[in-house]
């Protein structure tokens, strides 16, 4: 109902409202204007029918439902396309904001997963356009070819209503079963993803242990499960609308009957020829409602899907950097994985400006989820967060992760720096990327994840980190995918361009660590 | 004992004979054509059906006008076609469906065939992401692109010719007038489409780059978080997807002609066609064909002209989704080529090598390993440990020579190996089970509640590559493999777990064959052969080019510690 709140799309409901009528009232007066030329044409009256008027008002309607069809997809179009700026923008926003994204590992990075959540993104957008509009300009042409029964033959609306009442339930029914199929199949599809997705990272395990065939099988039966689920909603689809396809000249046949019944012949029956050919055209406008009822279906559930990624609209307030870089004091906090589970020993430091701590401990032991929790991302469960609060942690650190993703843009734009270029050079060249970056066309080359090895991935990463004005830096695992001789290096230059603030690192690597002014073994 | 091997023919991935391959798409065409056809058929019969209906329905109204009579068997008739209609187009459906879903499982049969049985490295040449993406996707797109749509094709030809001939019973005239506007109305296509195409196309472009910089954006939030860019990148992205749609509203008005045209000549048509039959009826014009026509005549005429023009429409509708089965089915084609692959090593009573040659690390000393006991691959980074172990187990096809299989049963411990989910006493099962993971010091960990009742979800994605390997090598250990291989069973491990796990192998290697790719002295120490690829490599890079694939041993060979 909301798109009746809604200025552009009541324009776009009115065009298509409007061609549905001229549509339906097309047949109907072409039939209604044949009968009656026919029946002058039998007797003296022929010369002097009124010609030109029914003639002028078929020519009109014609031109009417032309024009107005082609306003109802424009209008239509840009209203969902209004709709799909305001809904993807919000969308951003709000998943910036929910604690799920900073919380757990980011599926989203992954392709199957991205394309799901993208599938069920479009599902939202365009519902409007493929389920409403149809079914209100329906509703509509239904309502207006009722009443002319009304006015000619009303005695068949009572069996019109029975068909009609009988048409949209089984339909209705259909297409809900159809929605929960493609339901059904879209969480194969994602398993069989998943899966499959596994087991193509671990390929040469698979096959050292002599069981890929089987295993990839089992994905593979998911994938299977999927299609047939998918072509069950096809099918079902397709029933749905063969039947509402026979409720349009049903119709028309009861008004035929019914004005036979009661003895409505010869000149009598023009009036019920209107009503009968208005209601076998509607037929054709009946037939995507089944489609509109899925869309809807799936749309409600993609809302569903999304919503576990916009759960908490609080929007944390925009603060600037304080001046200070703050200390950092941790005292006997028991560490634990994502799952919560207590992980080893307690850990106790504080980390001042100017005196970098390393975190040092094999991995597995929770380094990276003490950073999280640190940075602000995850809960502070024990007692008061060393930075004030969560939100106080998120705008003073720059987390710097260690599966730092790459955004397809220029490199000017992945340093997120406002800094003049030569600081940014100043950042490459530390990061020892400066011939890689003026080999790829300088700093408005593009870069994409896939053109850029790990290594080099994790050195913009930390060329990022050597930028920030955060006055807190928290790196996880600075050196991974860098040489032992690299990583040292790298390091130790960002630790001396940032050595004004606060900085913890975690690492696995004792000489990593050795460049901190204070070592913490977990 | 080299030489008493018998020395058949090697099953090489080359000897398969190479099957003359159809293209994906004919393939699919030819397994489908038969209930494609038949489809077709129904779908034929339901228009038949349905343009009967209409006809019934314009005779029953005519005759109730003119003859002022009702004609009971036209109403028998009517039910008759609604039937007929109804169950036809449910049959078809049904048809339809069962067939797409028959070619849906053979594209699956190809995805099952490159990542479960083709060489590793034919599906490691794909991006996993993607192929995960497509697995979801081009089975379906594929299946619809050679039945239904095809179908939606044919029917926009064949219902047109179907509704102009039956119009051409009551009046050829006006089935000539709708047969020349035909034409004029494709004509009109191509012009709008000419004047479109170019910018319809800037406007596609535009939309995947639009919809790639969302994607992209939600992909990279949680770095935007880190990076304090979620502003700027909103910013950007609000602004990008409002220039869209300015950008957009411009395309479609002209975009839209094309369905414009189609909906002017169906509207114009049935307004034309009322017109001239009502001139006839009046006698005010003697246009042939239009005059003289019972009034049952006329109206079947007008209710034939909607069916003339609604097959189009569907076909117009299914444009896009043609568009993207073509690109579909032509990118099966790199799928379709993958053949299942043989174990390239060569039956043997034990393990070994023969003249093998890796392409990575060069040619490797014949060697006959024991039915138990450790194997130790050993030499710097790079040099072709891990190529050897693949070697051995028959993941990968040496570069010639072969390696020699004795098991039947093998297992694989690596810091990146699959797992599956449940409990740590359903992966590594059985007493066997227990002692493995108490003796890799998994049971000790706390991220499994130090319990076998711990649980990891499915693939293990959040464990360390170090407890991945140990729970691997549990895994291993409680199967019932005859060999195991493991690569670098005591890497990413702090020293005290280190020395337990080689403890533990040393324990397994009395009933086992356990054969280890490791740069731990310690380890390979344990060994009882050593295979030192370091020397090999050395020696290799002296003789300049390889020879035969027979190279001397390394100096690391020794029987027993």
């Amino acid at each position: 109902m909301n798109m009746l709140r809604d200025p552009r799309w009541r324009i776009a409901l009115g065009f298509s409202i409007a061609a549905s009528l001229a549509s339906v009232l097309l047949v109907g007066v072409s039939a209604w204007f044949l009968g009656a030329v026919a029946l002058a044409g039998l007797g003296p009256a022929g010369y002097a029918f009124a010609f030109h008027h029914p003639a002028a008002i078929v020519r009109l309607l014609a031109l009417v439902r032309t024009g107005a069809k082609y306003g109802e997809r424009i209008t239509g179009h840009s209203a969902a396309l209004r709709d799909q700026t305001r809904h993807r923008a919000q969308l951003f926003r709000q998943m910036a904001d929910t604690p799920e994204t900073r919380a757990t590992g980011w599926q989203l990075s992954r392709t199957d997963r991205l394309q799901s959540f993208l599938d069920h993104v479009e599902q939202v957008d365009f519902a409007q356009l493929r389920s409403a509009l149809p079914t209100y300009a329906a509703a509509g042409a239904m309502l207006v070819v009722s009443l002319m029964t009304l006015a000619t033959v009303p005695l068949a609306l009572p069996a019109i209503f029975v068909l009609g009442v009988l048409g949209a339930i089984i339909s209705a029914r259909l297409a809900s079963r159809a929605a929960h199929q493609s339901h059904t199949a879209e969480a194969a599809w994602r398993s069989a993803a998943e899966e499959l997705g596994q087991q193509l990272a671990g390929l040469v395990a698979l096959e050292g242990g002599n069981e890929r065939s089987a295993r990839v099988g089992e994905s593979i039966a998911h994938a299977r499960r999927a299609e047939q689920a998918a072509s069950q909603a096809r099918a079902t689809l397709g029933t749905a609308e063969a039947i509402l396809g026979m409720l349009g000249p049903l119709a028309a046949a009861v008004v035929l009957g019914t004005a036979a019944l009661t003895d409505r012949l010869g000149e009598a029956a023009l009036p019920a020829l209107l009503a009968a050919f208005a209601w076998l055209a509607l037929g054709e406008l009946i037939l995507p409602l089944a489609r509109a009822r899925y869309a809807q279906h799936r749309a409600r559930r993609a809302t569903a899907g999304l919503s576990q990624w916009t759960q908490s609209p609080s929007s944390p307030p925009h603060t600037d950097h304080p001046v200070h870089p703050p200390c950092i004091e941790v005292k006997d906090l028991p560490l634990r994985n994502p799952n919560g589970i207590a992980l080893g020993p307690v850990a106790s430091f504080t980390a001042r400006p100017g005196a970098p701590v390393a975190i040092l401990g094999p991995s597995g032991c929770g380094k990276t989820t003490l950073l999280k929790a640190l940075a602000g991302w995850t809960p502070w469960t024990d007692g008061r967060h060393p930075l004030g609060s969560a939100t106080a942690a998120r705008v003073t650190c720059h987390l710097s992760l260690h599966d730092a993703a790459i955004l397809d843009g220029s490199v000017r734009d992945n340093l997120f720096a406002t800094a003049p270029d030569e600081e940014l050079w100043a950042a490459l060249e530390a990061m020892e990327m400066t011939d890689r970056i003026k080999a790829a066309g300088g700093l408005d080359a593009r870069l994409t994840q896939d053109r850029l090895s790990l290594g080099e991935a994790r050195r913009i990463a930390l060329a990022r980190a050597y930028l920030t004005p955060a006055p807190v830096l928290l790196l996880d695992e600075p050196g991974e995918h860098l040489s032992k001789d690299q990583a040292a290096r790298t390091l130790a230059r960002l630790l001396a361009a940032q050595r004004d603030r606060t900085l913890v690192f975690v690492t696995h690597d004792e000489d990593l660590a050795a460049l901190a002014t204070q070592r913490v073994p977990l | 004992m080299a030489q008493s091997l018998p020395l058949r023919s090697r099953p090489v991935r080359s000897d398969v004979p190479p099957t003359t391959a159809p293209s994906a798409a004919s393939a699919l065409h030819a397994m489908s054509r038969r209930a494609r056809q038949c489809a077709l058929g129904l779908h034929l019969v339901a228009k038949a059906g349905r343009i009967g209906l209409a006809l019934y329905l314009a005779a029953i109204a005519a005759h109730m006008v003119v003859g002022q009579t009702v004609q009971v068997p036209a109403i028998w008739g009517f039910l008759a076609c609604v039937i007929l209609s109804t169950l036809t187009t449910m049959g078809a459906e049904r048809i339809t469906a069962d067939a797409e879903r028959a070619v849906a499982d053979k594209v699956l049969d190809w995805f099952a065939c490159l990542v479960g049985s083709a060489k590793v490295a034919d599906a490691q040449a794909f991006d996993p992401g993607d192929l995960c993406s497509r697995l979801t996707r081009h089975p379906a797109a594929a299946a619809s692109a050679v039945i239904s749509i095809q179908n939606t094709k044919a029917m926009s030809s064949l219902g047109m010719v179907m509704a102009l001939a039956a119009m051409v019973v009551f009046s050829w005239q006006a089935a000539l007038l709708l047969a020349l506007g035909l034409p004029i109305m494709v004509g009109f296509f191509i012009l709008v489409g000419g004047l479109t195409k170019r910018r319809a196309e800037l406007q596609e472009a535009a939309l995947q780059r639009l919809s790639a910089s969302f994607a992209e954006r939600i992909r990279c939030l949680p770095t935007l978080l880190s990076c304090h860019a979620v502003d700027r990148e909103g910013a950007r992205l609000t602004q990008a997807l409002t220039d869209h749609e300015a950008r957009s509203e411009d395309v479609l008005k002209v975009a839209f002609l094309n369905a414009g045209v189609l909906d002017f000549f169906s509207s114009l048509t049935i307004a034309m066609l009322a017109v001239f039959l009502g001139l006839g009826h009046l006698g005010l014009a003697q246009v042939p064909g239009f005059y003289g026509l019972t009034l049952a005549q006329s109206l079947s005429i007008l209710v034939l002209a909607p069916e003339v023009f609604a097959p189009l429409r569907r076909y117009a509708e299914a444009y896009h989704a043609a568009a993207e089965g073509r690109a579909t089915l032509a990118s099966l084609e790199t799928l379709v080529k993958a053949r299942p692959a043989l174990d390239p090593r060569l039956p043997a009573g034990h393990a070994g090598t023969r003249g093998l040659v890796l392409a990575h690390g060069g040619a490797v000393p014949d060697r006959d390993f024991p039915d138990r006991g450790l194997v130790a691959l050993t030499g710097p980074s790079g040099c072709g440990k891990t190529s050897l172990l693949r070697a051995l187990a028959g993941v990968d096809e040496p570069l010639a020579g072969h390696a020699l299989s004795a098991d039947h049963r093998r297992g694989w411990a690596a810091a990146d190996a699959w797992l599956p989910g449940g409990t740590l006493d359903t992966i590594a099962a059985g007493p066997l089970g227990r002692r493995a993971l108490k003796a890799t010091g998994l049971l000790a960990e706390p991220r499994f509640g130090g319990d076998v009742a711990g649980t990891i979800s499915l693939g293990g994605p959040d464990l360390s590559g170090g407890q991945r390997l140990r729970l691997s090598l549990a895994r291993a250990v409680a199967s019932d493999a005859e060999t195991i291989y493991a690569d670098e069973p005591t890497a990413k491990l702090d020293t005290v777990t280190a020395a337990a796990i080689r403890a533990f192998l040393r324990e397994v290697a009395q009933d086992r064959l356990v054969i280890v790719a490791t740069h731990d002295p310690a380890l390979a120490a344990m060994a009882t052969q050593r295979i030192d690829l370091g020397h090999l490599a050395a020696d290799h890079l002296r003789r300049g080019r390889l020879e035969g694939g027979h190279l001397a041993c390394g100096s690391g060979d020794k029987e027993t510690v």
